[in-house]
């Protein structure tokens, strides 16, 4: 155990050096008239963390499926970085870890990870057992038997016993309660700085994202519409006020959303800088603007109201 | 790779459960059913044969296992999605190779499961009971059995769906209306049965269950059974659609107790109505018809009065054909028979010293005195009980009527108190072809009573007076048929 009460990391020098990522290209992927991808581009360097965030339906779950294997693109290709390597060797390095727990019903939570014990070469048992302890499960208990939280809590230790390069994470925290919440997040935090595992998290949860990630990619209609660095997302996003609300305004490129409310316009702009305020500052001689700094789901909200707007 | 395999044996079984299950519980009856006692085993078990049996479980294993087969692969190949571990057995690094080869193997080892049970029952159906017949080929009576595979399968359908972890929703709600109609169609041939039985079941008189033989033998009540079958198939799902459907809309359930309570709800209704149905049906039989009118009729002359058997009595001894079609004369007689059967039992059951006080009997013997000693409908009346009376046999037989040698030998057939002389007596009247032979044999044992001190010994020796008188007058005179009467 370490000191912040998370279980310790075990490190092995098997391809840890080189560490895993992928590279997605033109994704494309339709159930029936539905594109759910739709020329998807995105990177996951072998070490960085990137968080996929966007609205219900956006295609996230099929870049999931399609990243592991579970279905063939219409179109597009994946690449396993830095070097191709087969499905089996992949999926003994990756860690995925579903928005539903994914279990067979007849099994228990014991079960279930002797299961996945016999079947991954990397399975680390102590590191297993100390995932077991401190998520508070009980190997004896039927998973059909399992809250929602706990449930969720048995998918992590299920994606995550073989200690994996690559941690595919689905939505993974829907339902985990406050204390647990923070012990995963002391777990996945605790695996990026000592195995430098690489992750593409999917998740609502906002602020996960901005504790978990190095970058966030904005997913809309099947494609990625922006990607950037998780700190740049929060520093460069800013809130400008304009008051009163002028009678013409043009927005600059940078603005993200717009919005009036109590005689004035509200424009989210991302890459802020002062040459940016001054140009706006133009817009409304006479007036007055506002800077006001965001937080990542403030930041983060305002491009998916964005894309809400242009969909 | 063990793991692999034992995980997809798991996902077969979800196929041979249903099959297990059905064999299981077959199995079970029909051990259940051989050792059942031979004084309380119902009197179809008297043809239960054990080999048939196991014959009729490798016939339904036969008759599955096509289906069952075809469940084994599906449960196999598309079972780590049905499941919902799809994603979860996607994650685990294992070889496309290695997958193929685990489920080929489960699915073999499934195939072979049910080869193996067909092939072991079988097997077990050419085994003989020591003592008892071998059993009918089942080629011959397949036509008989065809039904109830059919049956039997749509039992594993049924079971199959609703064990099935991987069957959902719609799945689910027609497994419980096949499984409901099925329970509901051998509700109603227990409806029917209890129907048909409910005929023979209060019978009058010495609990004699004549019904049964008479009406029910062979396909007649098959048929009636199949009949009830139909019905409870077709009225019990009804029911159940029309309650769901129904309660479904007042009601609208919302929780899993209110739901189980709706479909309990429903399952009782369905057997009530299955049951009913069967009972219904059961009365659409003629011969159910005929056997309750039968019963209605026994009952209402069980409640008659003795003074309405005693005219009934002479109403007989003066019964004369009427003009009328021969069903009419038939239920005429028999309205009689069972009329004087009642009489009969009525004085039997009387100890000697009521039936000289029983005003029944003093109106009968009356009756049968006051027509012609030597007539049908007078012997008939007499013959009901006579052990009885020997002085009424005696009287006529000291009568010069052409009938004395009957009453004679009625009176001395009643002086036996040893079985065995009283059959050597019988079989020795049934050789005598002479009339002479046989007036001697009765009077023989006339005088003979009379010597040993029978309290009736003057009328005794009246009888066998008057029998010799008779074989005197025409000593070589034979029957008819060339043997004494």
């Amino acid at each position: 155990m370490t000191s912040d009460g998370t279980p310790a990391v075990a490190t092995s020098s098997e391809s840890r050096a080189s560490g895993l990522g992928l590279a997605c290209s033109n994704l494309r992927m339709r159930y029936g008239k539905t594109h759910a991808l739709n020329g998807l581009d995105l990177t996951i360097e072998p070490g960085v963390a990137m968080g996929l965030v966007g609205r219900n339906g956006a295609g996230k779950s099929t870049l999931f499926r399609i990243l592991l294997g579970m279905e063939m693109p219409d179109a597009g290709s994946v690449r396993r970085l830095p070097a191709p390597i087969d499905d089996r060797a992949f999926l003994s390095r990756t860690g995925y870890v579903p928005d539903q727990l994914s279990v067979y019903d007849w099994m228990t939570v014991g079960s279930a990870i002797d299961y996945v014990g016999k079947l991954q070469p990397h399975f680390d048992a102590a590191w297993s057992d100390s995932l077991v302890a401190d998520l508070g499960l009980d190997r004896s208990k039927k998973v059909t038997a399992l809250s929602r939280g706990m449930q969720a809590r048995l998918a992590f230790v299920l994606g995550l016993s073989h200690r994996p390069e690559l941690l595919l994470l689905d939505e993974p925290l829907l339902g985990v309660d406050a204390v647990s919440h923070d012990a995963i997040l002391a777990i996945l935090a605790r695996m990026r700085s000592e195995l430098g595992s690489a992750m593409l998290v999917a998740s609502h949860s906002l602020g996960d994202l901005a504790r978990l990630t190095d970058r966030i990619a904005f997913i809309e209609g099947g494609r990625i519409v922006e990607e950037c660095a998780t700190d740049d997302l929060v520093s460069q996003t800013k809130r400008l006020v304009l008051r009163p609300e002028p009678t013409s305004f043009k927005p600059p490129p940078e603005t993200v959303h717009i919005t009036h409310a109590d005689g004035a316009v509200v424009v989210t702009v991302r890459n802020f800088t002062r040459d940016l305020l001054d140009r706006v500052r133009l817009a409304v001689p006479g007036g007055n603007v506002d800077v006001i700094d965001l937080t990542i789901a403030e930041a983060c909200t305002d491009r998916m109201r964005a894309m809400e707007v242009r969909a | 790779m063990i793991t692999l395999v034992a995980k997809d044996f798991r996902l077969a079984a979800d196929a041979l459960r249903p099959l297990a299950a059905i064999i299981a519980g077959l199995v079970v009856i029909i051990v259940g059913l051989g050792f059942v006692p031979a004084s309380l085993a119902p009197s179809i078990l008297n043809e239960f044969d054990l080999a048939l049996a196991i014959q009729f479980v490798a016939l339904t294993t036969l008759g599955l296992s096509g289906l069952i087969a075809a469940w084994v692969t599906a449960s196999v190949l598309l079972g780590d999605r049905l499941h919902r571990a799809g994603a979860f057995e996607a994650s685990v690094p294992v070889s496309w190779s290695a997958r193929r080869a685990s489920k080929g193997i489960a699915i073999a080892g499934g195939w072979g499961a049910v080869v193996l049970v067909g092939a072991t029952t079988a097997f077990l159906s050419h085994l003989q009971r020591p003592g008892s017949a071998p059993a009918p080929a089942l080629p011959g009576i397949w036509p008989e059995l065809a039904g109830y595979i059919v049956l039997t399968s749509a039992i594993g359908i049924a079971l199959a769906v609703g064990v099935s972890r991987a069957a959902r929703r719609v799945e689910i709600v027609v497994a419980l209306v096949v499984g409901i109609a099925i329970v509901a169609a051998f509700v109603g041939a227990i409806g029917a049965s209890l129907g048909a039985s409910a005929v023979n079941a209060t019978l009058v008189g010495d609990g004699e269950r004549v019904m049964a033989d008479f009406f029910f033998n062979g396909t007649d009540r098959a048929g009636v059974l199949a009949h009830a079958r139909s019905l409870g198939i077709t009225v019990a799902p009804s029911v159940v659609a029309i309650i769901l459907g129904l309660a479904r809309g007042r009601f609208a359930p919302t929780t899993r107790g209110r739901s189980l309570g709706l479909a309990a709800a429903a399952l009782v209704a369905a057997m009530a109505s299955g049951a009913a149905a069967g009972w219904i049906s059961a009365d659409g039989n003629a011969a159910v018809v005929r056997g309750r009118a039968e019963q209605r009729q026994l009952l209402r002359i069980a409640g008659m009065s003795d003074g309405e058997l005693a005219s009934t009595a002479a109403e007989f001894l003066n019964f004369r054909q009427a003009n009328s079609d021969q069903p009419t004369e038939n239920e005429r007689h028999a309205e009689y028979a069972f009329r004087m059967n009642e009489i009969a039992r009525r004085l039997n059951a009387l100890s000697d010293e009521a039936f000289d006080r029983s005003p029944l009997a003093a109106a009968v013997l009356a009756v049968a005195r006051s027509g012609k000693p030597g007539s049908d409908s007078a012997r008939s009346i007499l013959m009901r009980w006579g052990s009885r009376d020997l002085r009424l046999p005696l009287e006529f037989a000291s009568m010069p009527n052409r009938d004395a040698l009957e009453w004679g030998r009625l009176a001395a057939t009643n002086l036996f108190t040893d079985e065995a002389a009283e059959r050597t007596f019988n079989e020795e009247m049934r050789s005598a072809w002479l009339y002479d032979r046989a007036y001697g044999l009765v009077f023989g044992q006339l005088e003979a009573a009379a010597d040993r001190g029978h309290p009736l010994a003057k009328e005794l020796r009246a009888a066998a007076a008057n029998l010799r008188r008779q074989v005197t007058r025409d000593p070589s005179s034979t029957n008819d048929e060339g043997n004494a009467p």
